[in-house]
């Protein structure tokens, strides 16, 4: 566990030792904000709550995330530092894991900056602050989930662009297989207990259930399945780059 | 080991992942169903105890459908939201349901199958604001013998009784037979031919009520026995009841039965026979109802003496002038703290109003308890009824009047084991007809009653009448109820719960979860007080400016005039018409002036959220940056 901490304190110092962290969360912050009042109408809506501001979480990860995780093995294997890494005394899950939750602690950081809408919404109104929590979580959860599959498929290749893509293209399969307009097709050719289990592994459907307010236990486990699947997937591949 | 083989182990791997998740995934979505923390504020997703019950007793399945027309109201977010919510209601209603209960979502598109379903289960298209044609936002359900029940429109406006009115519905599905109510009254609750109109007379709303929700059963004075299926007895203004009916009423409470009570001082709604030969016998006529034998025997004090006037709860009435109203001290509105919150009957009623009530208490060797439900104001005091029969003017019940300090219970619940008040067996019958083997057979005595006994009694009859609770219009032939008060749920809820199916009744009053921009509320109350003054001059300046302006021209169409339209004239018209635009352009910048300061805070805020921190990061990015590029220098 102690070489997880450090790998992460390596991997963190490392996001914020160049601009490319500081763009990212100004991106991540500037479109959170526009899709709210622009796309979402929160101020016009008038109605105290961050439904405008949650709605778009989905989509701004499934781009922004992916760049995030794209670098954290494919730049490793192409500049061959992942050789040095393998070398030290730290086994192959503790760098997965470490590199993992630097990322997300990163994300988390990202989506923390995002306070001065919760801020606005008190402001403003009388929101129901205990959704608005369960709502931070769900969200964090669901970046949890993304940052999995994208490092996991970084591993995979050298390529950072075609980590990117391939991330986004999974996460949009995890994303869209819990929403109606995939549902409703697929349930008139599939009985109802296969369209529930396609809805039950997407990431949407249980970030939704948690957006409302209410945790439930089955959304806290399927993140936690998803994530600790990747991950173990990630070293899996790892294991498998070592011995080419 | 060969690379091939790492290879092939590594995908094998990654395939018993995949399925291990899936498999995982779908064993915690069947093992740990309703495992969750509601961190809603209100507990919005938490069903309530009553309506957990209600659910787990259903036995037979039943289906839902719900309509919304999710296509038309696309630009509409506040119905949406709405329609979420109740989506999500159902959903949970469902999840809970052990499989009880099928939920279909249907979308009623103009022309479409779905709307022909939607008219034939009977919901309308309502129309709203916003949206082209009307929109359906409904329920059906249907048990297994096909019997049905609909909420033709969810209304945003009872949203806090969603809950109740789901449950209700299912409730009344799963128990199709429904609870019988025996009704023993002198009042004209029900539709009937009235002598004194020569006409049809409409039921009270409140029997209207009764009947949708129970079977009701007529009894009529001098009945030897109360039928055994019968399940509550509702007595009204019970008046010189014979001995007969009367020993069949403690009959049925000694049995257990339950029944709700409504006893009055002096009811202004009865009906009294008009003698034109001596007007003032009707007004000096005894107007009060009681069951003194009864009541006596149990412990339970009533009198028909005194009435409450109540200063704290006092109602307006038209004065007697014409000019103003005045406070009529016996006609109350009762909320707040007055209505007990901890009995199930009471809990989330708003207000009841009442005329004229009488009060209750317990003698003290009464072997009952009593719990009040309905208790007057501490600025109330008793007054001889009496003053009610001489008193033409409201105004008039204000003479002398002091407040007790005391607060009268109006409505109460009493309960425990009582001893029969015919402790010598039945009175002497009648003498019958011939035909004794019609009659039927008269259960055997019974001393004491048969367990505790449940009863609510209610000081006061005229709160059943229409004219005290609600308003009744008619709107194409259908007649439309808009209840000012809670009398009528008083009943139901006293019923529902006498019945048997308290569950129901805990299910009442959640709070709203329509949260406003308060601030920006404010702010635009604040402007159209600011401004109101100024936009209703300008407004009277526009209208009269115009209607100067018509009448100079109007003045000019005159065929006399025509042509002798004079220079003074015509500047005249144009002096108008310039004014009549300065003000309607004045008019405008007041109007843009309403929305200034809140389209200027929507703009303060736009800039903070979506610039202000990623500036300070960047800000912070540069400074670390140079602050980092400057050390070894230093150094």
């Amino acid at each position: 566990m102690r070489n997880v901490g450090i790998i992460l304190r390596r991997e963190l110092a490392s996001y914020f030792s160049t601009p490319v962290a500081y763009v990212f969360i100004v991106i991540f912050l500037m479109l959170a904000g526009m899709f709210t009042f622009y796309f979402g109408n929160f101020y016009e809506g008038g109605s105290a709550t961050l439904e405008a501001f949650f709605f778009y979480h989905p989509w701004l990860y499934l781009f922004l995330v992916p760049a995030i995780s794209m670098r954290l093995w494919a730049e490793e294997r192409k500049s061959g530092s992942i050789e040095l890494l393998m070398t030290l005394p730290v086994t192959l899950m503790d760098a997965v894991l470490g590199k993992f939750l630097a990322a997300w602690l990163f994300t988390g950081i990202a989506l923390a900056l995002t306070f001065p809408i919760w801020i606005t919404v008190n402001y403003l109104g009388d929101p129901d602050n205990g959704v608005i929590f369960a709502a931070y979580i769900g969200s964090l959860l669901m970046a949890g989930g993304f940052l999995a599959i994208g490092t996991c498929i970084s591993a995979i290749t050298r390529n950072q662009v075609i980590a990117f893509i391939i991330t986004v293209v999974v996460c949009f399969l995890f994303l869209v297989s819990g929403i109606p307009l995939v549902l409703e097709p697929i349930s008139a050719v599939l009985p109802q207990s296969l369209v529930d289990t396609v809805a039950g592994l997407s990431l949407w459907t249980h970030f939704e259930s948690i957006r409302k307010g209410v945790i439930d236990l089955r959304d806290l486990l399927y993140y936690a399945f998803l994530i600790s699947a990747w991950l173990v997937a990630n070293a899996i591949v790892l294991d498998g780059n070592k011995a080419e | 080991m060969d690379t091939n083989r790492t290879k092939a182990l590594g995908l094998s791997a990654l395939a018993i992942i995949a399925v291990l998740f899936i498999a995982a995934v779908m064993l915690t979505n069947t093992l740990f169903r309703g495992v969750r923390l509601d961190l809603t504020e209100n507990q919005l997703y938490t069903l309530s105890d009553g309506t957990r019950a209600v659910l787990g007793d259903i036995d037979e399945p039943i289906n839902l459908y719900y309509f919304f027309s999710d296509r038309a109201t696309e630009d509409l977010p506040q119905w949406r939201a709405y329609s979420r919510r109740v989506r999500e209601t159902l959903e949970e209603f469902v999840a809970i349901s052990r499989g009880k209960l099928n939920l279909q979502v249907i979308d009623p598109q103009p022309f479409s199958e779905e709307e022909d379903e939607a008219s034939r289960f009977g919901l309308p298209g309502v129309p709203v604001r916003g949206a082209e044609d009307g929109i359906f936002f409904g329920l059906a359900a249907t048990n297994s013998v096909d019997d049905e029940e609909i909420i033709p429109f969810f209304d945003p406006a009872k949203e806090e009784f969603l809950e109740y009115d789901l449950a209700r519905l299912i409730y009344t599905l799963d128990n199709p037979e429904k609870p019988v109510v025996g009704l023993l009254s002198s009042m004209p609750l029900q539709s009937g031919f009235d002598p004194l109109t020569n006409r049809m007379r409409e039921p009270w709303a409140v029997s209207t009520q009764i009947q949708q929700l129970f079977e009701v059963r007529n009894l009529e004075d001098g009945l030897d026995a109360i039928e055994e299926e019968i399940d509550v007895l509702l007595v009204v203004h019970p008046k010189s009841l014979s001995e007969q009916t009367l020993y069949a009423i403690d009959q049925f409470v000694m049995a257990g039965g339950r029944a709700m009570i409504f006893v009055d001082p002096f009811s202004q709604f009865e009906q009294i026979d008009t003698d034109p030969n001596d007007p003032t016998a009707a007004m000096m006529a005894d107007r009060s109802s009681n069951l003194a034998t009864l009541f006596d025997a149990w412990g339970i004090e009533f009198s028909v003496e005194q009435g409450i006037l109540d200063a704290g709860a006092a109602l307006q009435v038209p004065a007697r002038s014409g000019r103003g109203a005045v406070s009529h001290l016996g006609l109350i509105g009762l909320s707040g703290d007055s209505l007990t919150q901890q009995d199930v009957v009471t809990s989330g009623l708003t207000s009841m109003n009442f005329l004229v009530a009488g009060y209750f208490g317990l003698a003290q060797d009464s072997p009952l308890e009593l719990q009040p439900l309905v208790v007057s104001t501490p600025e109330s005091a008793l007054a001889p009824v009496q003053r009610f029969k001489v008193t033409i003017d409201p105004a008039e019940l204000q003479d002398g009047f002091e407040p007790s300090g005391e607060r009268w219970p109006i409505a109460v619940r009493v309960s425990g084991e009582l001893p029969s008040a015919f402790a010598e067996g039945a009175p002497a019958a009648a003498p019958v007809a011939d035909d004794l083997e019609a009659a039927p057979a008269v259960p055997a005595h019974r001393a004491n009653s048969n367990g505790p006994v449940n009863l609510v009694l209610v000081g006061d009859v005229d709160l059943l009448a229409d004219q005290l609770w609600v308003r009744v219009q008619r709107l194409f032939g259908e007649r439309l109820l808009e209840e000012l008060a809670s009398n009528g749920a008083f009943v139901i809820n006293t019923l529902d719960n006498l019945t048997g199916s308290s569950d129901l009744i805990g299910v009442r009053g959640r709070a709203s979860f329509v949260r406003p921009f308060q601030r920006v509320e404010d702010l635009r109350r604040e402007a159209a007080l600011r401004f109101r003054d100024t936009e209703q001059q300008l407004q009277k300046e526009l209208e009269e400016t115009e209607s100067r302006l018509t009448e100079l021209q109007s003045s000019r169409t005159d065929a006399d005039n025509l042509l002798i339209l004079s220079d003074e004239q015509r500047e005249e018209i144009e002096r108008f018409q310039a004014r009549k635009l300065e003000i309607r352009q004045e008019l405008r910048r007041v109007r843009r002036e309403l929305d200034k300061d809140i389209e200027q805070l929507g703009t303060v805020l736009k800039i903070t959220n979506i610039a202000l921190v990623p500036l300070l990061i960047i800000l912070f990015a540069v400074g670390s940056a140079w602050f980092t590029g400057r050390r070894p220098k230093e150094a």
